[in-house]
């Protein structure tokens, strides 16, 4: 992330100029959103939805921002909320239809019109949606997004020693799927 | 430095999966984002929240019923035992003293069978018509002992 960009939106809060620190929290970090909220729940359009949640949210919630963090982990601590709430409902969904448990997230994810990997990434997403909440988070930011350890903490409270061993797990699971699907 | 191990060798075996990025996004949806966003932000702040207002069902009325019949019969029961609490078990405290008496107060017929009117205008409820030594000489007249006037007083 950037420091000016930081430094920027920053200000603009404090001169309570909202709507151009939204323009530019906008503009600066909804790819990054985009991405986070997609390696979780994995299709574009629910994707866009909770994307577009965040974005309302941050609206809404800007005049409030004290500048105890960065407002990058600030944005990225509402995408996530707003992913496992989303998640959260599906799972509720997902348990009434067998149908898309028994067909899986790999052959959901080769079926989607916006998704045209090979079957071994679906089965590393697949690996990764069967991980503990957290477990998925940790993966996917250090993996996928490439954030640090200590942007990671600032973003989901948590120390750098429990994200690593957070990681080292998630690793050691996907591994023992990805094995097991190619054998 | 078995963290750095650890990260390696997994580093290792994901370099072997590392996706290449088969996740698509519709064309130009990125530059769409921001302006449907905002026609979406800016329609929520000037829609008029209409409160939906629905009949009450039966089962939350019967619920409620219920909780007022009970808490009625807890109140009932709070009084009732408060006021039974408070009602003295002493006689109430009154008597007549003879300066409270007025004229009618006095039984009129009882005075008209045994006093003349001339004698009724004389009477003075003031008055005093016996002294204390007439009074014993009546009851030893009338052989009244000590103790039954003791007893009946």
């Amino acid at each position: 992330m950037s420091e000016i960009l930081e430094k920027q939106i920053t200000d603009l809060i404090a001169q309570n100029d909202f709507e151009k620190a939204f323009g530019l929290v906008m503009s600066g970090y909804k790819e990054r959103l985009y991405w986070h909220i997609r390696n979780m729940v994995l299709n574009h359009d629910d994707t866009d939805d909770v994307l577009q949640n965040t974005y309302i949210k941050i609206w809404k919630n800007l005049p409030k921002f004290e500048g105890r963090s960065q407002v990058f982990s600030w944005a990225y601590r509402i995408a996530t909320n707003e992913t496992l709430t989303f998640l959260e409902k599906r799972k509720r969904k997902f348990a009434e239809r067998i149908d898309n448990v028994e067909n899986g997230i790999a052959n959901s994810l080769m079926a989607d019109e916006y998704f045209d990997g090979a079957y071994a990434e679906a089965w590393l997403h697949e690996a990764v949606s069967l991980l503990p909440e957290k477990q998925q988070l940790v993966f996917n930011m250090k993996y996928f997004e490439e954030l640090k350890y200590e942007e990671i903490s600032e973003i989901l409270q948590t120390s750098v020693g429990g994200l690593k061993a957070s990681y080292h797990h998630a690793v050691k699971k996907i591994e023992k799927f990805v094995q097991q699907k190619a054998s | 430095m078995n963290n750095t191990t650890n990260n390696t060798d997994e580093n290792s075996f994901l370099e072997g999966l590392k996706p290449t990025d088969g996740m698509k996004v519709p064309a130009g949806y990125f530059d769409r984002f921001e302006n449907e966003l905002k026609t979406k932000i800016n329609a929520s702040s000037t829609e008029v929240e209409v409160q939906e207002i629905r009949p009450r069902s039966k089962s939350s009325t019967l619920k409620m019923v219920s909780i007022l019949a009970v808490a009625a019969s807890v109140l009932s029961a709070v009084f009732y035992f408060n006021a039974s609490s408070e009602i003295p078990n002493e006689e109430p405290k009154f008597s007549l003293q003879s300066d409270d008496l007025d004229y009618y107060d006095v039984d009129e017929y009882l005075l008209a069978e045994n006093f003349t009117e001339e004698e009724m205008d004389a009477i003075s409820f003031t008055d005093d018509y016996l002294t204390s030594d007439e009074i014993i000489d009546y009851i030893l007249n009338e052989n009244y002992s000590e103790y039954t006037i003791t007893e009946n007083l």
